[in-house]
């Protein structure tokens, strides 16, 4: 599986497809998988697949940088094209400027992470081309919600001092931002300041501001890839706000994010027939 | 001057700092995640099973908030009084050499021209015992930057894991030189020489960090406690706040070799 992505990275390298293939890598051998930027069809064999390729590539079309490098082909799981189609729906990628190589995929980490245990999805299905086979869709899933279901038996004062206790460690790093592909602003609203919309110094206050404002920036639209929960050097579960709206869009919209190009986004969109039972 | 203590009497030394009023920081786990925190009780603190705490230490010595003055004004004065001197002594044990390692980088940023008074007043009250590290994952990047496992740069003292039970202690500075006297009572075994205990942790720890090599202390008899690491030059690290030091003049030049990397 793996020489035969690298063979048709370097396909197409060599035949003008693409000029840069944005993919996972190990610039030598025994050292971390990082993503690697490759435009040279001779480095294709720097290309690798494991289950430590945990990243979701996508973050990357939509820096200047890459962009500059001409027509990309991109690497992903099921779970990154789902940001893809997302990014496609917000008109921020041109689907037909980009080669996508789906890679089937049987979750990442050892043991596998919490959203890799509740996956549904693991063939890519809106690549140009799929490479690698897996066990097969899950048929016993564990549910997605089941980690914000338990969170949410905890009773309201108790999930208060858990985000309390969780934010008053959180030095905004803006990690979470960084690592995220659909936090594209060019702008972003914390770095507004006239006026200062959100109060950038970590406080507590602060930090409930930054942190609840992403999380509905990210209602409906929050693939799930859990690359802010992962990167965050506080450990805090960022994941359990972004179920929490997910799961809000699921219920009250029927709407999940990046599954399919005909799901309309509920932000953004209108109808009369919206529901507005719950808004009280 | 390094001697042998058992984690027994770490814990038993710590209950009696706590006593005294001392307040002792080092790595507890919170809710399954290992954070750097005043501990409550000796058993709090966690010694082995993580690769580093999600915090750093900076937050004993730089809080994110704190009074500097209060004011009262009378009449058409304003009267400034200076905010209460930060709280009394303390221990911060068992951090990571590479958390302590920042704090000489600290000293220079807040005595740059004015010294910043809370800071130093609890950088002066504030004794630093690291413990070297015996494992690391692949984010961990100590040895790229003129570091190591048991770099004691920042260090008052430093524990070195002998073996499931004994620890050494190796003093690096006058304030830690107080640390086996406040121990005394609890020192344990002694037997054991400085090098054959670091010799034997680095056998141990070797494999672990592979690659880049390890820049290590040299031993009490001359012996590099890893072979073959005798001369190995660090490789000078390349960080932003360094290229900013290059540009800056005489002065920041200094501010290098005080710091103790090589010149460039």
């Amino acid at each position: 599986m793996l020489g035969l992505l690298r063979q048709r990275c370097r396909q197409l390298l060599q035949d003008g497809t693409v000029q840069v293939v944005i993919g996972y890598g190990q610039t030598e051998p025994d050292t971390p998988v990082v993503p690697v930027f490759i435009t040279d069809p001779n480095q294709a064999d720097q290309l690798t697949w494991n289950d430590a390729c945990h990243f979701n590539l996508v973050t990357y079309l939509n820096h200047a940088a890459i962009r500059a490098l001409g027509r990309a082909a991109i690497c992903v799981k099921a779970c990154d094209e789902r940001a893809l189609v997302v990014l496609e729906q917000e008109s921020q990628i041109r689907r037909e400027d980009l080669y996508v190589i789906g890679i089937g995929c049987d979750g990442v980490d050892q043991p596998r992470s919490e959203k890799c245990r509740s996956c549904e999805e693991r063939t890519p299905r809106f690549a140009d081309e799929r490479i690698g086979d897996t066990a097969g869709n899950h048929a016993e899933a564990a549910g997605r919600y089941q980690p914000l279901e338990a969170f949410l038996e905890k009773t309201p004062a108790e999930r208060m001092r858990y985000w309390q206790e969780e934010f008053a460690r959180c030095t905004r790093c803006y990690a979470c931002r960084q690592v995220c592909p659909l936090c594209y602003c060019s702008t972003c609203i914390v770095d507004k300041n006239r006026p200062t919309r959100i109060d950038t110094s970590a406080t507590l206050k602060g930090n409930f501001a930054w942190h609840i404002t992403r999380a509905f920036h990210l209602a409906a639209r929050c693939v799930g890839c859990d690359q802010c929960t992962r990167v965050c050097p506080a450990g805090i579960d960022l994941r359990l706000l972004h179920l929490s709206q997910a799961r809000a869009a699921d219920r009250h919209f029927a709407h999940t994010a990046g599954q399919s190009h005909e799901s309309v986004p509920p932000v953004g969109s209108y109808s009369e027939k919206d529901r507005e039972e719950f808004i009280k | 001057m390094s001697r042998i203590l058992t984690e027994a009497t770490l814990r038993q030394a710590i209950g009696r700092w706590l006593n005294e009023g001392v307040r002792v920081a080092g790595p507890v786990r919170l809710r399954g995640i290992v954070q750097y925190a005043y501990l409550d009780s000796p058993e709090s603190l966690v010694l082995s099973g993580f690769i580093r705490p999600a915090n750093s230490i900076k937050q004993f010595l730089l809080p994110r908030h704190e009074s500097l003055f209060s004011y009262q004004t009378k009449g058409r004065r304003v009267e400034l009084a200076p905010a209460a001197a930060p709280a009394g002594p303390q221990v911060i044990l068992a951090a990571r050499p590479c958390d302590a390692a920042a704090l000489p980088v600290l000293d220079h940023v807040f005595g740059w021209d004015v010294a910043d008074g809370p800071y130093f007043q609890r950088r002066q009250s504030t004794t630093v015992i690291t413990l070297a590290c015996q494992e690391h994952d692949e984010h961990c990047f100590c040895t790229s930057v003129g570091m190591g496992p048991d770099n004691q740069r920042g260090s008052d003292a430093m524990l070195l894991r002998v073996d499931d039970e004994h620890l050494e202690v190796r003093i690096c500075t006058d304030k830690g030189r107080e640390i086996p006297g406040r121990m005394d009572d609890h020192i344990g075994t002694r037997g054991r020489t400085r090098s054959a205990a670091g010799a034997e942790f680095f056998d141990r720890c070797r494999p672990a960090f592979p690659g880049r090599g390890i820049r290590t202390s040299v031993l009490e008899d001359g012996r590099t406690p890893v072979p073959g690491m005798r001369g190995l030059r660090p490789q000078l690290p390349d960080l932003p706040l360094l290229r900013y030091c290059r540009r800056g003049g005489a002065r920041l030049r200094a501010a290098r070799t005080e710091l103790g990397f090589p010149a460039s």
